[in-house]
């Protein structure tokens, strides 16, 4: 663990990320506009929820501060990294069908490990 | 190779080192490797990053200082892609540093580049309604930014220009008092959907009431 498991989390900001992690998930790879303002909302809940010194940039970035094992970060940091990288490919690359369809395996990666960290932060506290 | 094209070219050599990869190696990977964006017009500023396009098999690579595209050969005798934002982008302001010019002289955007940016416009205002009480103010900020870029990229698209690049649209929005009152408009929650709406309606964006 990178830090110690003793802060108090508001249950209603994790109410409210469990919220926009489910809006995410159920995005259609095609609408990366709509993807990506949905991880900018989740990095801000995150740091909303954890705070800290810097405000993120990037979900990436919310994701370092989250106290949870670090594997389980570095995994989730390199697949936002990926779905970062085919969404930004949508917007030249013409082979569409390819791309959505990594798109769409990333966000559902992300997603179930986002739940599961999350969960387990929950039931640790 | 123009005397400015050798420069440019060097310059994108020492990019490349500088973010641990070799132009070496990505010449002998890329068939034509093209300058784009507001180096290729000389409308860089200091945070300005290379934006290269090159044709070929290899791995898009975005830094701070490098943004490198790769478009497989195949795709250059598509009409979708000779019609798109970028290619014809690259058709109008592009600066070969590696092989020569065989596809790109489009400059006009077609109809499914201009269809695609609509789309994507009214998408990100509607996830922009969404989730904007959920926005760190950063955030918005950039929402708002990209949202007007690509409004002023549309425009240019739907009068028959290829787009510029951010810097000069930035610069050409800074020169319109209205544009700024446009911006601090938009910063203001309770008035963003509605007069969005009528902003788009009025430029023929989308109808009043009209969705994606």
């Amino acid at each position: 663990m990178n830090q110690p498991m003793n802060t108090r989390f508001d249950p209603e900001q994790l109410q409210n990320i469990y919220g926009t992690l489910d809006d995410f998930e159920g995005t259609g790879p095609w609408n990366t506009r709509e993807l990506e303002t949905a991880m900018e909302a989740l990095a801000s809940q995150i740091y909303f929820l954890i705070g800290g010194e810097e405000e993120p940039r990037t979900l990436a970035d919310a994701i370092r501060t989250l106290p949870i094992e670090k594997k389980s970060k570095r995994q989730l940091i390199e697949t936002c990294n990926e779905l970062q990288e085919a969404m930004d490919a949508t917007d030249y690359d013409s082979d569409e069908d390819e791309i959505e369809d990594t798109i769409e395996n990333s966000k559902n990666d992300l997603y179930y490990m986002l739940l599961e960290s999350l969960r387990t932060l929950e039931k640790k506290e | 190779m123009s005397a400015l094209d050798t420069n440019l070219k060097s310059f994108a050599v020492r990019e490349l080192k500088s973010v641990g990869l070799s132009w070496a190696t990505l010449s002998r990977q890329a068939k034509q490797i093209i300058v784009f964006g507001s180096h290729a017009l000389a409308a860089n500023t200091g945070r300005s990053d290379l934006d290269l396009l090159c044709i070929g098999e290899g791995r898009n690579f975005k830094s701070s200082r490098v943004h490198l595209i790769w478009i497989p050969e195949k795709n250059l005798r598509s009409r979708r892609w000779l019609g798109s934002e970028l290619a014809t982008h690259v058709a109008m302001y592009g600066i070969w540093i590696k092989g020569d010019n065989s596809w790109a002289f489009q400059t006009k955007p077609n109809l499914a580049a201009l269809a695609r940016k609509r789309k994507n416009i009214i998408r990100r205002l509607k996830a922009m309604d969404q989730y904007w009480d959920n926005l760190l103010p950063l955030f918005r900020c950039n929402q708002i930014l990209k949202l007007r870029r690509d409004l002023q990229r549309y425009q240019m698209m739907q009068k028959g220009h290829a787009p510029l690049p951010k810097t000069m649209l930035d610069d050409e929005w800074q020169r319109y008092p209205e544009a700024r009152a446009w911006r601090h408009l938009l910063e203001e929650r309770t008035s963003l959907h509605g007069n969005l709406a009528n902003f788009l309606a009025n430029r023929r964006i989308v109808s009043s009431g009209g969705s994606d």
